[in-house]
C-alpha cells in the first residue's frame, strides 16, 4: 500500500512539474469562462436579417429583436443591405417585408395572396425551412388580428373600429401556457454554443488518461520502471492513467461549475468521479493492448473521432447506440441528461476495471 | 550517425528522422485506413437506416395522442400529407413509453404529449396543456424543435384569442347567429391560412455565390479538423523525445535552425502522405454507385478541395510540433493539441457553421490558422494565403526560439 502510494506521489510529482499541463489545467476553466461571456453576445443557429417597411413589420421586427430565440436577428437599413448580408455570408437569410405587409396581411382573408414578406437565401436547407415557420409564427398575431377584424365585418355587416376589434379580441384572452416543456429548460439555459462543452471536455478527460497509458509506455521503454514490481503493472497501469485524468476531472469540474454548467456542484462530483473512474479502466485497457506510445497515439485519435461523431457531443445519430454505448462519454452525458442512467455509469466504471484485471491477466500469461 | 570527428549534415539528420517517421507512417496509414472504413460503414449503415431522401435531413418528432380523436388524426393526416412542415419536420405517431423509450436511443430528437379530449377541450374554452419533451443531451434537432413548438403555440394561443372573442362577440351582439357555429366557420377561415401560409411570401434564391452551401462547407471543415486531430497520432512519440541527443548535435555545429527544418519536412511530409492517402480512397470512393448518395459531388471538384489543403496543412504542421515542442512529454501533447483542436475548429466554425456563433468569435476565428484554412479551401484569395503565410512565420519563429532556448539549457 505504502508502495502504491508511493508511485502514485511519484507520477503526480512529475504530472505537476511540467509547465505545460498546469497551463492546460488552467485554460480549461478559462476557455470555458471565455466561451461563456462570448454566448452573451447575440448568436443563433440561423442569422437572419430583417428589413422592415411599414407600421406592421416594423412592430414584427421589434418582437423579434425582443424576442430570446435560437435564431439570431439583425436589423438592416435596407434591402439592397439585406440582400448582400446574405450573399457575403454573414446572414443566412433575409426578410425583407414589403411597404404594404399590412395590407397584404388583410388581403389574405379574401384568399388574395400579395408577398407580405420576400425571403431572401443562398440556398435551401431544413433549417432555413423552420426559420420560414418562425417568419410565419412572427406575423401570425398580426395576421390574426387581420383575419378576425375581416371576418367580424363581414359576419356584423359593418367595419367595427381598431379598438373595438381589440377589446374582443382580448375579451377571453387565453394567456395560460398551452404547452408544457419537458427537458427543454436545461437545453434553453445551456444554450446550442454551450451545449457541445461538457462533450468535448469529457472527451479531453479520456484523453488525459490515454496521454497517461502513453506516459506509462514510453517510460517502460525508457527503462524507468525496472525498479517496479513484475505484480505492480494493474496498478502501475491504473495510476499512470488515473492520475492525470482525476487532475484534468477536478479543472473540468470547476469549468463546468464556474461557467453555470452544473445543476449542482455534488452532483456534478459524483458523476465526473465516475467517468472518470470508468474512464481510467477503459485507458489501461486501450493502453494493455496497444503497449506502445505511438499505438496509443493511433488509437487516441481514432477514439477522438469516435467520441466526436457517436456520443450526443455534437450529433445524436441513430441507430448507433450499440456502439457509443462502449465509449464512456457516452453514458456520462446521458447520466447527465438523466439521473436514472447514473447507476449504469457506474455499472461501465466496473466493467471496464474488471476487463483490465483480465486482460493484464492474459497478457502477463501470455508475456 | 558520427558525431566525433565530423560536423553532422542535414541529409544524415532528415534520415534519422524519416526512420522516426517511418516508425509513425504504419500505423498512421493503418488509422486512416480505419477512419475511412469506419466512415463507410457508417455512411452505409446511415443510408440503410433512413428510408429516403426526405426523412434524411428532417428533424424527427414523436406525437402522442389517443387514435380515437378524429379532429387531430385529421389534422396530423393534414400536416404530413398536404403541409409543406414535412419537408423539414418528420411526425411519428406513437405511444408515450415507445416514444421516451425512442428519445432516450436518439432517434427521435423530441416528442409531443396531446391529452384526451384536447379538442372539444378547446372549443369549450378550456386549456389543457400539451407536454413538449425533449431530450437536455440532444442537439441541434432539439434546439430547433423546441423553437418550432414555441411558434405553434403561439398559433395555438392567437387563434384561441380569436375564436373565443369571435364568439363571445357573436352571443352578445349578433342575434338570432350561433356563436359556436360563427366559431367553427372562422376556425376554417384561420385553418386555410394557416395552410396556404406559404403565399404569404416569396423566396428568392441566390445560389451558392461567394458563400458555400451547406456539402461544401461541411465538407472544408472536415478537412480542416482531420489535419487538426492528426496532431493527436504523433503526439506520443513527437513530443517524448529526449533533449539529449539534440544537445549533442547543437554542440557538433548542428544548430537549432537545421534540426527544425528536417523535422519540419518529415513532420509535413507524413501528415500529407495520409491526408493524401485519405483523400485519394475518398475520391476513388466518390466513384462508386454505392456512395454516390453521400458524396453528391463530381470527383474532380472534390480534387479541387483535396490539392487546396496541402496550403492548410503546411501552417498546420508547423502549429503542431510547435504544441509538441511545447508541451516535451505525451500527457501535455495529446491534451494541448486536442484543445487546441477543438478550441479553434469551434470558433473557427468546423462544428456549428460560424454564421452561428457570436459576431466577436466569428471574428477571432477568421483570424485563427483554422478561420484562414477554412477560407483558402472556400476560395484561394491573397488575404487567406496571407493570413496562412503569417501564421507559418509565426509557429515556425516561434518554434526555432523555443529550441534554441532549451538547446541553450534554458529549459528541460
Amino acid at each position: 500500500m505504502r508502495n502504491a502510494l508511493h508511485w502514485c506521489l511519484c507520477i503526480e510529482h512529475r504530472l505537476l512539474r511540467r509547465p505545460v499541463f498546469l497551463v492546460i489545467l488552467l485554460l480549461i476553466p478559462a476557455l470555458v469562462l471565455a466561451l461563456n461571456a462570448s454566448t452573451k453576445q447575440g448568436s443563433g443557429v440561423v442569422t437572419i436579417a430583417l428589413c422592415p417597411a411599414d407600421a406592421v413589420s416594423e412592430s414584427v421586427t421589434d418582437a423579434l429583436l425582443m424576442e430570446e430565440s435560437a435564431f439570431r436577428f439583425l436589423r438592416c437599413e435596407n434591402a439592397d443591405a439585406a440582400r448582400r448580408m446574405v450573399a457575403e455570408g454573414t446572414a443566412d437569410t433575409a426578410w425583407i417585408f414589403s411597404a404594404e405587409t399590412g395590407a397584404a396581411l388583410r388581403d389574405s382573408y379574401r384568399g388574395a395572396y400579395a408577398p407580405a414578406v420576400t425571403v431572401v437565401e443562398r440556398e435551401g436547407n431544413v433549417f432555413l425551412q423552420l426559420a420560414r415557420e418562425k417568419l410565419y409564427a412572427a406575423l401570425y398575431p398580426q395576421l390574426s388580428r387581420a383575419l378576425f377584424s375581416e371576418f367580424l365585418s363581414d359576419e356584423a355587416g359593418t367595419a367595427l373600429s381598431e379598438a373595438e376589434l381589440e377589446a374582443w379580441y382580448r375579451h377571453v384572452e387565453t394567456n395560460e401556457e398551452i404547452i408544457a416543456f419537458e427537458g427543454a429548460e436545461s437545453l434553453r439555459q445551456a444554450g446550442y454554443l454551450r451545449a457541445p462543452v461538457r462533450g468535448l471536455l469529457s472527451i479531453l478527460l479520456i484523453l488525459a488518461g490515454l496521454s497517461g497509458a502513453a506516459l506509462l509506455e514510453t517510460d517502460r521503454e525508457a527503462g524507468r520502471l525496472v525498479w517496479a514490481s513484475p505484480k505492480s503493472g494493474l496498478a502501475l497501469r491504473i495510476a499512470y492513467t488515473l492520475l492525470p485524468m482525476l487532475d484534468t476531472a477536478l479543472a473540468v469540474w470547476l469549468a463546468l461549475g464556474l461557467a453555470g454548467l452544473s445543476a449542482s456542484w455534488l452532483r456534478e462530483a459524483l458523476l465526473l468521479l465516475l467517468l472518470t473512474l470508468g474512464g481510467a479502466g477503459f485507458c489501461a485497457l486501450v493502453g494493455g493492448l496497444c503497449r506502445a506510445p505511438e499505438r496509443i497515439g493511433m488509437a487516441a485519435l481514432l477514439l477522438t473521432v469516435a467520441m466526436l461523431a457517436l456520443c450526443p457531443v455534437f450529433l445524436n445519430l441513430h441507430g448507433f447506440r450499440w456502439l457509443s454505448v462502449l465509449l464512456p462519454p457516452d453514458l456520462y452525458l446521458r447520466s447527465v441528461a438523466d439521473g436514472a442512467k447514473t447507476p449504469w455509469l457506474a455499472l461501465y466504471a466496473a466493467a471496464a476495471w474488471a476487463l483490465t484485471w483480465l486482460a493484464e491477466r492474459l497478457l502477463r500469461k501470455r508475456a | 550517425m558520427r558525431m566525433d570527428n565530423e560536423r553532422p549534415g542535414l541529409p544524415a539528420y532528415l534520415y534519422l528522422r524519416g526512420k522516426l517517421a517511418i516508425r509513425l507512417l504504419v500505423p498512421a496509414l493503418c488509422v486512416t485506413a480505419l477512419l475511412l472504413l469506419a466512415l463507410g460503414l457508417l455512411g452505409f449503415a446511415a443510408s440503410r437506416d433512413r428510408r429516403g431522401d426526405e426523412a434524411r435531413v428532417r428533424v424527427s418528432m414523436g406525437v402522442v395522442y389517443n387514435d380515437g380523436d378524429r379532429y387531430l388524426s385529421m389534422g396530423l393526416y393534414a400536416l404530413e400529407t398536404m403541409d409543406r412542415s414535412r419537408l423539414a419536420l418528420e411526425l411519428v405517431q406513437l405511444d408515450e413509453a415507445e416514444a421516451a423509450s425512442r428519445l432516450r436511443q436518439g432517434t427521435l430528437d423530441a416528442y409531443l404529449v396531446i391529452p384526451d379530449g384536447f379538442v372539444e377541450a378547446l372549443f369549450a374554452g378550456e386549456t389543457r396543456p400539451l407536454r413538449y419533451v425533449t431530450d437536455a443531451a440532444a442537439g441541434l434537432g432539439a434546439t430547433l424543435t423546441d423553437e418550432l413548438v414555441r411558434a405553434v403555440a403561439r398559433l395555438l394561443l392567437e387563434t384561441e384569442n380569436a375564436i373565443y372573442g369571435a364568439q363571445s362577440y357573436a352571443a352578445e351582439r349578433l342575434d338570432g347567429v350561433d356563436p359556436y357555429a360563427l366559431g367553427d366557420r372562422l376556425t376554417r377561415v384561420y385553418l386555410n391560412s394557416i395552410l396556404d401560409r406559404d403565399g404569404l411570401y416569396v423566396t428568392e434564391t441566390l445560389g451558392v455565390g461567394e458563400g458555400l452551401d451547406f456539402f461544401h462547407y461541411y465538407l472544408c471543415a472536415l478537412i480542416v479538423l482531420f489535419l487538426l486531430l492528426w496532431g493527436l497520432l504523433a503526439a506520443p512519440l513527437f513530443a517524448r523525445e529526449s533533449l539529449a541527443p539534440r544537445r549533442a548535435l547543437a554542440a557538433a555545429g548542428f544548430g537549432a535552425l537545421r534540426q527544425l527544418v528536417c523535422e519540419y519536412l518529415v513532420y509535413t511530409l507524413l501528415l500529407l502522405c495520409c491526408y493524401m492517402l485519405t483523400m485519394g480512397l475518398l475520391l476513388l470512393a466518390a466513384r462508386l454507385p454505392a456512395l454516390r448518395e453521400l458524396l453528391p459531388e463530381r470527383p474532380a471538384r472534390l480534387a479541387v478541395y483535396a490539392l487546396r489543403a496541402v496550403v492548410p496543412a503546411l501552417v498546420f504542421a508547423a502549429m503542431q510540433l510547435l504544441f509538441h515542442e511545447l508541451s516535451a512529454g505525451s500527457v501535455g501533447a495529446l491534451l494541448l493539441q486536442f484543445l487546441a483542436a477543438a478550441a479553434m475548429a469551434f470558433v473557427s466554425g468546423c462544428f456549428y457553421p460560424s454564421s452561428a456563433l457570436p459576431t466577436g468569435m466569428q471574428t477571432l476565428g477568421r483570424l485563427l490558422p483554422t478561420g484562414a484554412g477554412m477560407a483558402y479551401l472556400a476560395a484561394p484569395s491573397a488575404a487567406s494565403l496571407g493570413l496562412l503565410a503569417f501564421w507559418l512565420l509565426l509557429c515556425l519563429a516561434l518554434l526555432w526560439l523555443l529550441r534554441r532556448r532549451r538547446l541553450e539549457g534554458g529549459a528541460a
